[in-house]
């Protein structure tokens, strides 16, 4: 029988201690990698509720949206990535409507920041792994060339590893520098609401 | 001798009842046009249209419309949508004209009868002046009327809507004057059943103080008054205090419901009478939306109380090209009131700003005298 020596013990101890520690970093990591919900938009669309200063309301829409969401390692109720939608898509029904919209409001023509809206720092008031059913959430919303932060509510249905969510939030167009938006005596008030919908396969 | 006469007084009967006035355009539902007032000045819609509603004709309606404006073009210079296509450029200041024409050709048939008439049946100018919410409106034109000595029709200068109040955006208005009370919804067709069968036809204006309440998706109107104007003025013993009330809630841009009320007290001629409804409107798709109105109808003094159904489902099936379909009743009111069944079919042509052409044959069949009549009316309605 071979004689154990004790340095030999104590390098191989110390050997199976970093490697047992380095397989379970490994380990933690491949498991969390596996419960991270990383959504990727498989279809969405993009509805933004304009209420009339006459009374009234139309709605603008686009399902040009994409974007990949995943958890953030950091916050387990903060989700990475983002949401962007071209908004040179969104379309009310009404070309006179569209043309001024796109053009004169929205200015999609200015480039950069303008050609797209980009939802992105999104918190969920609760942990991203497990929400289901009703929640809040804070984000960011890039517009106009402006980027302010927004506060609205989601429902985050899940089925298998198919996720949906239906999320709400309203922004004052005055805030993103969006003119006052009025013709031959027709406006769309301040105060607009956008509905953003999506599924997506973790 | 009399058998020309009835013919003639049943002729004018027709004309009267089929001529499309002063057109509300339900069927902009599907453009997610929900409220009368962006392109009327009148809250109950038709007459006199806004400036965008001009501008909307023009470039979002008639096939042939103009293009979209250039960039940063948001107020564009008179131009063919407006009174007189832009002939006086901006001087009316804030007067509001508009003309209202509509030359139209009629075949009516009935029983084994049957005749045609080329005919102007609508020849109106009206006017309105806006002011800082403040709006005052007037309507004047040749009206048809049946002499009672003589039953040949004829034509008068008249005038059937004026009325002037405080019209904000949002919040608490008024308005007093003749006008059609707020009820349900106003299809186009004044013979619509849940138009002329309720009492609310072309010539079917109340003298009234209307209230109103519009915040966000609501819309509250309701008017009081002694009745209907034709009624006082004449004096023909039907006058009568009549309250109306109109509640609307949209529930999206494209989804709308209406419920109302009509009670005209007890007059010399006629016992109380009234009605309820519900008017409920929903564009699936942007070229198709369908209303459908619900009302049942009261009489003082009687068992069977009426259903009026009427429903109006427009298509557009290309720009400025809408076919329309209309089945109506009335049903359920017993042995002294005749059950109506009506099948509308037509097209509404927008080959040009303000030029209209509308194609519309209607079938009514009376279920208790098992008659029926049919009506087509080609009518070009030149608005300018």
């Amino acid at each position: 029988m071979p004689e154990i020596h004790s340095s030999y013990v104590g390098r191989n101890f110390s050997s199976g201690v970093t490697f047992l520690a380095a397989l379970a970093v490994v380990l933690a990591a491949t498991n969390a990698s596996a419960q991270a919900p990383s959504w990727r938009v498989a279809s969405g669309e993009i509805a933004v509720v304009c209420p009339l200063t006459v009374g009234g309301s139309f709605e603008a829409k686009t399902d040009s949206l994409s974007g990949e969401l995943g958890v953030d390692a950091s916050q387990p109720t903060k989700l990475s990535g983002e949401l962007s939608v071209d908004l040179k898509t969104l379309d009310t029904g009404i070309g006179l409507r569209n043309t001024h919209m796109r053009e004169n409001y929205l200015e999609v023509g200015r480039g950069e920041g303008f050609e797209r809206a980009v939802l992105g720092d999104i918190v969920l008031g609760s942990d991203v792994a497990t929400a289901s059913g009703a929640t809040t959430f804070t984000a960011t919303l890039l517009v106009h060339g402006v980027k302010k932060p927004v506060t609205g509510t989601a429902r985050i249905t899940r089925a298998g590893d198919d996720v949906r969510v239906d999320a709400t939030f309203p922004i004052r167009l005055a805030e993103f520098g969006v003119p006052d938006p009025r013709y031959l005596g027709v406006g769309v008030k301040d105060q607009v609401q956008v509905k953003v919908k999506f599924g997506s396969r973790r | 001798m009399r058998a020309t006469c009835v013919m003639t007084a049943a002729v004018v009967a027709v004309v009267l009842g089929t001529s499309r006035s002063a057109d509300a355009e339900p069927r902009f539902l599907s453009k997610q046009y929900t409220r009368c007032t962006t392109c009327h000045i009148s809250p109950t819609g038709g007459g006199l249209l806004s400036a965008y509603g001009r501008s909307l004709s023009h470039r979002e309606l008639s096939t042939t419309g103009a293009p979209m404006p250039s960039h940063g073009e948001m107020d564009p210079k008179p131009g063919e949508e407006s009174f007189l296509w832009g002939a006086l450029g901006e001087s009316l200041g804030p007067v509001q004209l508009g003309v209202d024409l509509r030359p139209s050709y009629l075949h009516y048939s009935f029983l084994d009868v049957s005749t045609d008439r080329n005919l102007l049946m609508t020849a109106d100018v009206q006017a309105a002046v806006k002011v800082n919410n403040w709006v005052f409106y007037g309507q004047i034109g040749r009206e048809l009327e049946t002499d009672s000595r003589t039953f040949q029709p004829k034509h008068v200068l008249d005038s059937n809507e004026y009325w002037g109040g405080y019209q904000p955006a949002e919040g608490i208005g008024f308005r007093a004057g003749r006008f059609l009370p707020a009820y349900g919804i106003r299809f186009s067709d004044h013979t619509s059943y849940n138009r002329m069968l309720l009492g609310l036809a072309q010539y079917d204006q109340v003298y009234a103080v209307e209230v109103s309440h519009t915040r966000g998706r609501y819309l509250t109107q309701v008017s009081l008054g002694p009745g209907r104007a034709e009624s006082v003025i004449d004096d023909d013993g039907r006058a009568a205090f009549t309250a109306t009330g109109r509640f609307q809630v949209d529930f999206g841009s494209r989804t709308s419901l209406a419920t109302s009320g009509l009670f005209r007290a007890e007059s010399d001629d006629e016992p109380a009478l009234g009605s309820a409804g519900v008017a409920f409107g929903f564009a699936p798709a942007s070229r198709l939306s369908t209303w459908t109105q619900v009302d049942r109808l009261f009489r003082d003094g009687s068992d069977s109380n009426a259903w009026v159904i009427a429903n109006e489902t427009s298509f557009e099936v290309y720009r400025g090209i809408w076919a329309v379909v209309t089945p109506q009743a009335r049903l359920g009111g017993g042995a002294a009131v005749p059950d109506l069944l009506r099948f509308g079919v037509g097209t509404v042509l927008l080959p040009r700003t303000h030029f209209n052409v509308n194609l519309h044959y209607y079938r009514d069949r009376n279920r208790t005298t098992d008659i029926t009549t049919q009506i087509f009316l080609a009518q070009l309605h030149l608005y300018l």
